[in-house]
């Protein structure tokens, strides 16, 4: 019997059960009654939220039901939530342009990446360097260039940095540049968005 | 309105063309005249920096040449003088990107709107010299004193004679007097020569230009600035303004131990 498809994980608020997105739905189904019949009394004492992690796996209203009926049939257990792993990452990404570009080198000044989804670069961005993104921009290092996210005019999306020193910013059809006077930027990664139609910054949270 | 041309190019790379366009256009901006500057060197812009408005392009000359844009929409106005401005370079694409045909145009175009059109050359004599040089009526050629960037003057001077351009006029940049009355430097008088072209300009070697140029500030704004004071003179002599070389001498001292015949 394989054991490769669930994974309990405890946290504050209840039990995690993370069910892997690579294995049939019906294999999983028989490997997490296994599991909970395996696991014996261990969950009776108390009622304990779960919450499934699915990662990419989409689930059908009846798939969702029979998840929920195998915990029901243990006393105690319910099922809170459904995650899934893309709706936590990015909030901004539509379907069309789900794939992202990973890049892992530094941007000097006169080169110029563009990209019809995401882009996400493990390496810094130097001044004169300029990033065109329809969808969100992420850079794992300092940006000192010229960003344009949501060149298509997709004015939900973002661009973060761990050091946010841009020469400018866009962000669909808005633009801002940088201060004349540069004020001293924090050391905290930062992410760039809409707010009342003007590009604001704030630090990256969580 | 019809306004004059000018390009600023030298040949060799590093001698001050850009140092000396933004102080140019700044003290004729300062002199109330509508100028524009043209950073001819695609791919390797620096104008927009020593001006301080690198953050403010949003088009460039290649996006007008292209029609991605109106030529109004790309000029950026300086954020000291309201009668001056920048038409950048693109940095992401190379001097094939605009050829002189397409320039000389540009350049009509800019010269019916304002009073003096400036261009930035790029170093070398290549394309992207042949782009800046198109559509120009004069040129002003900078030099170092030093034999080679003379050299390459006298060879740019050549060129821009070939193409129609002459009375070309001389910038000499970052002259150290201390050295040049030692006999270590170049002598001025020696370069005119040489060259056989009119003097525009002498200008001192300055550590103030380091400070503006990273501050993009032009030196011609800071008034301790020697240099300074030297591109200010250039700037009325464009304008048709009688003005004197800066004195060589190094100081008051000398000038009155020669006045008495001490020296």
């Amino acid at each position: 019997m394989t054991n490769k498809g669930v994974a309990f994980k405890g946290d504050l608020n209840g039990v995690i059960v993370n069910l892997s997105d690579q294995i049939e739905f019906d294999l999983l189904m028989q490997e997490l009654k296994n599991k909970l019949s395996e696991a014996g009394n261990f969950f009776d004492e108390d009622i304990i939220n779960i919450k499934i992690e699915l990662g990419t796996r989409k689930l059908t209203t009846q798939q969702k039901q029979e998840i929920v009926n195998i915990f029901k049939s243990k006393s105690g257990l319910s099922v809170l939530e459904f995650i899934n792993q893309d709706d936590r990452f990015s909030r901004s990404q539509d379907e069309n342009n789900e794939n992202a570009l990973f890049l892992k080198q530094n941007l000097r000044s006169g080169q110029s990446i563009s990209h019809e989804g995401n882009i996400v670069i493990q390496g810094s961005v130097n001044p004169g360097a300029e990033v065109i993104a329809e969808g969100d921009i992420v850079i794992m290092g300092k940006f000192k260039g010229i960003a344009h996210a949501g060149a298509k005019g997709n004015v939900d999306a973002t661009i973060s940095a761990f050091r946010l020193e841009p020469t400018q910013l866009r962000i669909a059809h808005y633009i801002s540049r940088a201060p004349d006077n540069p004020l001293s930027t924090p050391d905290n990664p930062e992410i760039a968005f809409i707010k009342d139609k003007h590009i604001v910054i704030d630090y990256l949270k969580r | 309105m019809d306004g004059k041309s000018y390009v600023i190019t030298s040949g060799k790379g590093g001698v001050g063309k850009t140092t000396t366009v933004a102080n140019i256009g700044t003290g004729l901006a300062k002199l109330g005249r509508k100028v524009v500057l043209i950073d001819a060197d695609i791919g390797l812009r620096n104008l927009d920096v020593v001006l301080g408005l690198e953050n403010r392009i949003v088009y460039d000359i290649v996006d007008v040449v292209e029609g991605n844009c109106r030529l109004e929409q790309a000029l950026i106005r300086d954020k000291r003088y309201s009668s001056l401005h920048l038409l950048p370079a693109a940095q992401t694409r190379d001097k094939t990107a605009v050829n002189p045909n397409q320039m000389k145009d540009l350049m009509a175009e800019l010269k019916s709107d304002f009073d003096y059109v400036i261009v930035d050359s790029p170093a070398g004599i290549e394309r992207g010299f042949k782009n800046a040089i198109s559509g120009v009526d004069e040129a002003v050629v900078v030099t170092t004193p030093e034999v080679s960037a003379v050299r390459d003057a006298d060879r740019i001077i050549g060129m821009l004679e070939a193409e129609g351009i002459s009375g070309a006029q001389l910038v000499i940049n970052r002259v150290r007097i201390d050295m040049v009355k030692r006999g270590d430097m170049m002598n001025i008088e020696d370069m005119v020569e040489v060259l056989a072209i009119d003097q525009l300009g002498v200008i001192p070697e300055d550590e103030e230009i380091v400070v503006s140029t990273n501050r993009g500030k032009p030196a011609i704004l800071v008034d301790k600035s020697k240099a300074g004071q030297a591109f200010w003179n250039v700037a009325r002599r464009i304008e048709g303004e009688e003005v004197p070389m800066l004195p060589l001498e190094s100081g008051f001292l000398d000038k009155f131990k020669e006045f008495i015949g001490l020296k």
